[in-house]
């Protein structure tokens, strides 16, 4: 679920600022994807794709983590049953 | 089905209700509405009767602050989420609530970027803006993670040192010979004109439109009814400070410094010089921006993840980190550059999003919350009546 938020925060953000761009400099979508996307290790953009990864890895070790506890939980509650 | 009980017990227990006290409100609500305005200043685009659009800005601050609180006030202890779900049905206010989780984040990227440039441009002119970016957004994320009671009283605690410096500014700029109250002339030289198109849309957007974000945040309030006077007053404040810092930048920096510069308050604290002995204030202006903004882009991001709780049904806490992280992601790509970043600001665009997410959305809840609470108040009577008759 975590991972799901991560993911639609990520697309949402996209879209409003692919909209704001395309309105505002008439570019096309691919453009406006090649314009915010492009890779340059010697400007800080190495560490934008580090934190991409380690907002979706953290959402996706937080999302591990409560199934864990919920299975733990359940295992809990049936044994406290018997 | 005990099983499950005790488990949505174990979510409720995480989910449990925060509560803030009145003065923690009114300072939240005065950081919210000095936050980023501090860095970029507002009134600008009146010239030198700036101060007096801040002044007309705030009454109407304060019709929008009742406007929300009678919002909130028709159903006390439900924040905007729900309040939206009473009125239309899940489905509906899921699709709502995430354009408020995107609303609320771009806002809050906006507010660290104008942050992050001023860092970048004049105390760490060497360190990456990604790195000053990262390392403020896991201070934010670890006071989200503790919840809406430690951010209150880090408001609380700190507030004081705002008005502090405010004090400072009016003994020690006109001791350095930096006031020059000409600048204040001629007031309204050009007509009501100027004045007004300063004030619509720009101003009541930003910052007093922001304040949508207490309709999240009132719901955290012991008794709503008794919390009016302290939101007023906190409004009224704030208003007041945001005009006074207007006055002090157009008499000390004057209208064509004040337009060409870009951190105005940072610049207008550098003409400070006492004796020779008393200069180089930045470090002090530079806290207290850096309190304003912690405190405003911490009060969007909750909002932001109430709005995720609400939709995915998981208590705020757990989405604090990832979200986090991904809107210093976002603060960056939001604009190339500096210059960039404040031509979209100003952007009409940018001015329909806010009017329909600050003024449209809630005006059509407002109204379909008075018809429901109608209806209900009408049925209840309706059925009292049956009873009594029975």
């Amino acid at each position: 679920m975590v991972t799901l938020a991560a993911v639609l925060v990520f697309i949402l953000l996209n879209g409003v600022i692919f909209a704001i761009d395309m309105t505002m400099f008439h570019c096309t979508f691919l453009e406006e994807l090649g314009r915010l996307y492009y890779f340059n290790p010697l400007f800080g953009r190495v560490m934008l794709y580090f934190m991409i990864l380690l907002g979706f890895g953290s959402a996706v070790v937080i999302d591990i983590r409560r199934k864990k506890n919920k299975r733990k939980k359940h295992r809990g509650y049936r044994t406290a049953d018997k | 089905m005990t099983v499950k009980n005790d488990a949505v017990k174990g979510t409720l227990s995480i989910m449990l209700k925060e509560n803030i006290s009145l003065t923690q409100l009114f300072t939240l609500i005065v950081n919210l509405l000095l936050g980023s305005s501090i860095i970029v200043g507002i009134g600008i685009d009146a010239q030198q009767n700036g101060w007096i659009a801040v002044i007309i800005a705030t009454f109407l601050g304060c019709g929008l602050m009742f406007f929300y609180f009678s919002l909130n006030g028709l159903l006390p202890n439900k924040n905007l989420y729900e309040i939206m779900e009473y009125c239309f049905t899940r489905k509906v206010t899921i699709v709502l609530s995430s354009l408020y989780v995107m609303y609320f984040l771009y806002i809050c990227s906006r507010v660290l970027r104008s942050f992050a440039e001023m860092i970048a441009a004049a105390i760490m002119p060497h360190t990456p803006m990604e790195v000053i970016l990262f390392s403020f957004l896991c201070l934010l994320s670890y006071i989200l993670y503790l919840g809406l009671e430690v951010l209150g009283r880090i408001s609380e605690i700190f507030s004081p040192y705002i008005y502090l410096f405010l004090l400072f500014l009016m003994i020690f700029l006109p001791l350095s010979g930096a006031v020059h109250l000409n600048n204040l002339f001629p007031i309204l030289g050009d007509g009501v004109q100027p004045v007004i198109k300063a004030i619509f849309p720009s101003m009541l957007v930003f910052p007093f439109g922001e304040l949508i974000v207490f309709t999240v945040i009132l719901s955290s309030l012991r008794d709503i009814k008794k919390s009016w006077k302290w939101t007023f007053m906190a409004v009224l404040a704030a208003g007041l400070q945001l005009m006074f810092g207007s006055m002090l930048l157009i008499v000390s920096l004057g209208m064509d410094a004040l337009q060409s510069s870009n951190f105005p308050v940072l610049s207008m604290v550098r003409l400070i010089s006492v004796g020779e002995f008393i200069e180089r204030l930045d470090p002090i202006a530079v806290f207290i921006i850096i309190l304003g903004v912690l405190i405003k882009s911490a009060l969007l991001l909750y909002c932001s993840l109430k709005g995720l709780e609400y939709i995915f049904r998981i208590p705020y806490r757990y989405f604090s980190f990832p979200i986090s992280i991904l809107t210093a992601v976002f603060t960056m790509f939001i604009a190339a550059n500096y210059g960039e970043h404040l031509a979209k600001g100003g952007s009409a665009f940018i001015y329909r999003f806010h009017l329909v997410m600050q003024f449209l959305i809630p005006v059509i809840t407002f109204i379909f919350l008075m018809r429901k609470t109608k209806k209900q108040k009408n049925l209840k009577g309706k059925q009292n009546g049956k009873s009594i008759h029975s």
